[in-house]
């Protein structure tokens, strides 16, 4: 699957929960670290191998209609963020994604990646969805283990497991 | 899905309520979470996970997480994503325990253990199976990087072995597993207010001397705990009752031929393991185990009442100027006397079968019948003239004696769990401190059928529902 197969099968919505302050609202720009994902080598500051969401080298990442755009999650933004953090809306500016989540580059090889769907605003609400956004990085050209889903939850699974 | 009521415990959660005042909205929150190995969530009809309520997660994750959960679905809970495994492995090796013994205990397949040891993906509600076979508290596990539950009894339950070599390794286990009853028994009846009934005994490190053996002070203490728990000189007619009055858990368990009772100390807490193998088939000699272990725990001071305490059948039916250890002495003689006081024995001197009659009155054991008419008698007849043909218990000793498993009303309950334990866990889903899922895990059956068996429950045990 690609882009454009995953928005035609996922069109993009509104983020599902209010944002925890303005500053969530804000659109940040290449001036602040985005970058859009495209075939491998990824153009990234910080790379790292995660156990869990949210660990060190930690970037964000969107589908939408322009592509996939990704910023580090602790980026030095221009403007300092209120909530210290970018968040998935920071991304959109608040405007309609198909699907987010978190995603690292592996320190030693360029063209994998480990991918999960953790985003409270635009992550997939079901298995199917979260492996269609991990084939549309391969499809890049990305090797992408995934964190898969945790049915205990039903969301995205926070921890990489086998 | 639960709506979302600014009024209720979210708004109060997300204001930064004070504590007491989050856990007294908690208790009135129908809200539902869901949760994983990984993750705690909101709740949703396709989760598979353990559901737990507002109460049980507040009180187990705290606020900050149960914020988390609110403003963005779901919030980790695992603190190292090998600390589940590591923590059920190390418990297991600490017990001396083999995986294909947790995995009978905990009713899973072997390579479930072995997975899980691995900390592998697999359902929460494995996981927490084996947890609880372990003895330790199945809500910290993945969230806390070490165990939480009974470090120091797993220690104990690992040496034990060592001064009773009959402690076979299902022994163990079924101890351990007893221990997580009571630990969660007591954690339950705590948050439900449910205070034991006060007495003025207190311990006493009074084990003879010369001139004074600790027998004749374990007699002492027996008429002293008639005294204090107003229990006149007749008959007790249930043991179990007044340790569940005096908030004791006793704890149903099957430890094999040779062992009678344990004695555990959680929390502070010490509760009681009764066998129902061997000897203690027999009700009258289950009184006396009770009876016996009621002495240590009323009474014993702290060292010698360590976190693990085991009793052998053939201590207790041993005459008590037979037996060397002064704290075990004193125990013994305490469980004869409490049973059947030596002043009311003695009334039975003349009658035509007074062994019998003491067995049949005070429900008492025939060797203890026995030895308790002849010391009553000063021993001034020969014992082997003081026999009775009567071995047969009264069958409303059993019928007060016995816990339920054979008439509860949750048909494949544990024996473990048939006490008063399961009385506990209904309540406690009552008043929203667990969830109907979680209890009806607890007491091995589906959410349904314990919803209709609680009015069956509470009939059996109307103590824990009286101080509603």
């Amino acid at each position: 699957m690609i882009h454009l197969d995953f928005i035609r099968r996922y069109p993009p919505s509104n983020p599902s929960r209010a944002a925890a302050n303005q500053d969530e609202m804000r659109k940040l720009t290449s001036s602040d670290g985005v970058k859009l994902l495209t075939a491998p080598p990824a153009s990234v500051s910080e790379r790292r191998i995660p156990m869990k969401s949210g660990d060190p080298g930690c970037h964000l990442w969107v589908i939408d209609q322009s592509g996939i755009p990704y910023i580090l999650e602790h980026a030095l933004v221009t403007r300092p963020l209120q909530s210290g953090r970018v968040t998935h809306t920071n991304l959109t500016g608040g405007a309609p994604a198909s699907c987010g989540g978190e995603i690292w580059f592996d320190p030693a090889d360029e063209v994998l990646v480990y991918i999960n769907g953790c985003s409270g605003r635009y992550g997939p609400d079901n298995s199917r969805k979260l492996e269609d956004a991990v084939e549309v990085v391969r499809q890049l050209g990305y090797n992408v283990p995934s964190f898969g889903w945790d049915s205990d939850a039903d969301k995205p699974a926070k921890v990489l497991r086998r | 899905m639960n709506e979302f009521n600014p009024t209720s415990f979210e708004e109060a959660l997300v204001a930064g309520s004070s504590d007491e005042n989050l856990k007294s909205l908690a208790q009135t929150s129908e809200r539902i979470f869901v949760r994983s190995l990984d993750q705690l969530a909101e709740d949703n009809p396709k989760a598979k996970g353990r559901r737990l309520t507002a109460y049980e997660s507040l009180t187990v994750y705290g606020k900050d997480i149960l914020r988390e959960v609110i403003a963005e679905g779901s919030a980790l809970l695992c603190d190292s994503p090998m600390a589940a495994g590591r923590v059920l492995q190390e418990r297991r090796k600490l017990l001396n325990l083999s995986v294909r013994q947790v995995a009978i205990r905990a009713e899973v397949d072997q390579r479930i253990v072995e997975e899980a040891e691995k900390s592998r993906r697999l359902p929460v509600r494995e996981y927490e199976r084996i947890a609880r076979s372990l003895a330790l508290d199945e809500r910290y596990l993945s969230f806390r990087a070490e165990p939480v539950g009974n470090e120091r009894l797993a220690v104990r339950l690992r040496t034990i072995g060592d001064e009773h070599p009959r402690m076979t390794e299902p022994a163990v286990s079924a101890i351990a597993e007893a221990a997580w009853v009571a630990m969660t028994q007591i954690r339950l009846e705590e948050a439900l207010k449910i205070q034991p009934c006060r007495t003025g005994i207190k311990p006493s490190s009074n084990y003879g001397g010369p001139g004074y053996p600790a027998f004749l002070h374990g007699y002492y203490l027996a008429q002293n705990s008639r005294e204090e728990l107003k229990l006149g000189t007749g008959r007790i007619n249930s043991l179990r009752q007044l340790c569940e009055e005096l908030g004791i858990p006793l704890v149903q368990a099957e430890l094999g031929e040779n062992l009678a009772g344990v004695t555990v100390q959680i929390n502070g807490r010490r509760a009681i393991v009764l066998n129902l193998d061997g000897q203690n088939r027999h009700v009258y000699m289950r009184r006396s185990t009770i009876a016996h272990e009621l002495g240590h725990l009323l009474y014993d001071i702290a060292p010698s009442l360590n976190e693990l305490r085991v009793d052998d059948y053939s201590e207790l039916e041993r005459p008590v100027d037979q037996i060397r250890d002064p704290v075990e002495q004193r125990a013994n003689a305490f469980s004869v006397e409490f049973i059947a006081p030596q002043k009311e024995v003695y009334k039975f001197r003349g009658n035509n079968d007074p062994v019998g009659e003491i067995m049949d009155w005070f429900w008492i054991s025939y060797t203890a019948a026995r030895y308790q008419l002849w010391n009553a008698l000063e021993r001034s007849i020969p014992l082997e003239k003081l026999v009775s043909k009567r071995r047969e218990p009264a069958q409303e000793a059993e019928a007060q004696e016995a816990y339920t498993s054979y008439i509860h009303p949750l048909r494949n309950i544990a024996m473990s769990r048939a006490g008063r334990f399961s009385a506990v866990a209904v309540r406690a889903a009552e008043v929203n401190i667990i969830s109907w899922q979680t209890a009806a895990e607890y007491l091995n059956c589906a959410e349904e059928e314990l919803k209709n068996a609680a009015d069956q429950i509470r009939d059996l045990f109307p103590a824990v529902f009286s101080s509603q």
